[in-house]
């Protein structure tokens, strides 16, 4: 078992963290998790976020690519240099609907690429998938 | 300052790909690429076949220029192709800075040389004898002598920035490629789709990236902005990065722009169909009753920047 399932073992409530300087999407999230017993953490920037992924490992991190200070690719580039970061799940949610840009998210393992405006449906489905996702790996490495 | 030159001039002001059809010979043919000037000290936004007239001026020049720093929107081939044909790149003396999106200095190099390799290419960067500094974002914003330079992510395929450079007390914004308003307009048109509470969330979040997307243009002097596209090109080529003309005159308006120029125009449309966008444009502006003033960006056109900004 690696470091970063350990630490997840240890957690009592799956945490989700959105980075987008959007507060619409924020509140939009918020609603979507409400069947869900997790907890929310939002950051308005990259270096906000940074500050507390570089100690923490959430569940599932929702990024946006057009932040206002740094490029999501880059970042999320950046985070999968992160040895606890480098299965992390990774969502990407934007309003730019571009192969280029799917193509570089997919390369980086994201667990989808969700583009703006979908329905609160996908959204709430992408976290669920994500979750049982977690679950599952969780499983498979006790099973070991 | 005054008894400086201090300017900025087009070199080239085509979109995609170069057009060098006597039909277009009034605006231009070249891909993009800007200079402004201020002394000795030339700041180049974009490398795209407008760079090689400039480079052979240069090397012209009395007395002779050795420095300048290039700024790169992206790495689609429009924007960089001129590169391989620069000649202070290949001549000693010269020193160059390239500052364009990428995690380090490494990967804007590798963009950069990616083009000159075999077989798409007889020769590679490694013949290019000047002194390179290659730069990669590391802060929001960085200085080039009289040149504050910030950038911004903008609307186009793959990590492409917009600069918003102020120099001589006038702001200059230079947004080659997006594509304006786009989140807007999949909001609208799949509004049908949405149940109230998306509505309200959609329609704040609109809101939001109007905001976040005019934030750089905002009371800027001078705004060269990507107008690629008329209404029914637009219709089918909506998301492929780049804009309808009337959302840009939109987006300048709104951000109080005081000189609009429409740039990285189509390679299809020719000297006569410039006029016609520049004037539908014109009429726009009007019905809006703006000050704001609209030229189309034509090659060789300098614009003063010291004095009362006079276009020559």
């Amino acid at each position: 078992m690696n470091p970063e399932q350990q630490n997840k073992i240890g957690t009592s409530q799956p945490t989700v963290v959105l980075i987008d300087n959007s507060h619409a999407m924020q509140s939009m999230l918020r609603d979507c998790l409400l069947d869900f017993q997790v907890s929310l953490l939002h950051y308005n920037t990259v270096e906000e976020a940074d500050r507390y992924l570089h100690s923490h490992q959430p569940d599932i991190i929702f990024l946006s690519l057009l932040m206002p200070d740094k490029n999501g690719l880059i970042y999320l580039r950046e985070l999968r240099q992160q040895i606890m970061h480098r299965y992390t799940q990774v969502v990407i949610v934007t309003s730019k609907d571009y192969e280029q840009d799917r193509g570089a998210a997919q390369e980086l393992g994201v667990s989808a690429f969700l583009v703006k405006p979908m329905p609160m449906q996908e959204l709430t489905e992408t976290v669920r998938t994500c979750i049982e996702k977690n679950e599952a790996d969780i499983e498979r490495t006790l099973q070991l | 300052m005054e008894n400086e030159d201090c300017y900025l001039r087009f070199w080239g002001v085509r979109g995609s790909y170069a057009s060098p059809y006597s039909s277009h010979l009034r605006v231009g043919g070249n891909t993009s690429c800007v200079e402004l000037r201020v002394g000795r000290h030339i700041l180049l936004c974009d490398a795209g076949t407008g760079i090689i007239p400039l480079g052979e001026q240069l090397m012209r020049r009395e007395p002779p220029q050795r420095e300048l720093f290039i700024v790169l929107t992206h790495y689609h081939w429009d924007h960089i192709c001129g590169l391989p044909f620069f000649i202070p790149a290949f001549s000693p003396e010269w020193h160059l800075k390239i500052f364009g999106p990428g995690q380090d200095a490494q990967e804007v190099e590798d963009y950069v040389s990616s083009q000159m390799t075999s077989p798409f290419f007889p020769v590679s960067t490694a013949t290019w004898l000047a002194d390179i500094e290659y730069l990669a974002p590391k802060t929001r914003e960085f200085t080039y002598g009289p040149f504050n330079i910030r950038y911004q992510n903008v609307h186009h395929p793959g990590i492409t920035f917009g600069y918003r450079i102020e120099v001589a007390g006038r702001s200059i914004v230079y947004i080659s490629d997006n594509e304006c308003l786009f989140l807007e307009k999949t909001i609208t048109q799949k509004s049908a789709q949405f149940n109230a509470m998306e509505r309200r969330y959609y329609d704040e979040m609109q809101k939001e990236e109007y905001e976040a997307e005019l934030e750089l243009l905002t009371g800027a002097d001078v705004l060269i902005h990507d107008a690629q596209y008329t209404r029914e090109e637009y219709d089918k080529k909506q998301g492929w990065g780049h804009s309808y003309y009337l959302d840009t005159v939109k987006s300048a308006l709104g951000a109080g722009v005081k000189l609009l120029f429409l740039f990285h125009h189509d390679p299809s449309h020719d000297d006569e169909k410039m006029r016609e966008i520049h004037y539908h444009a014109l009429e726009k502006i009007n019905q809006y009753s703006s000050p704001m003033k609209c030229l189309v960006a034509r090659e060789g056109v300098k614009l003063h920047l010291n004095g009362p900004g006079r276009i020559g």
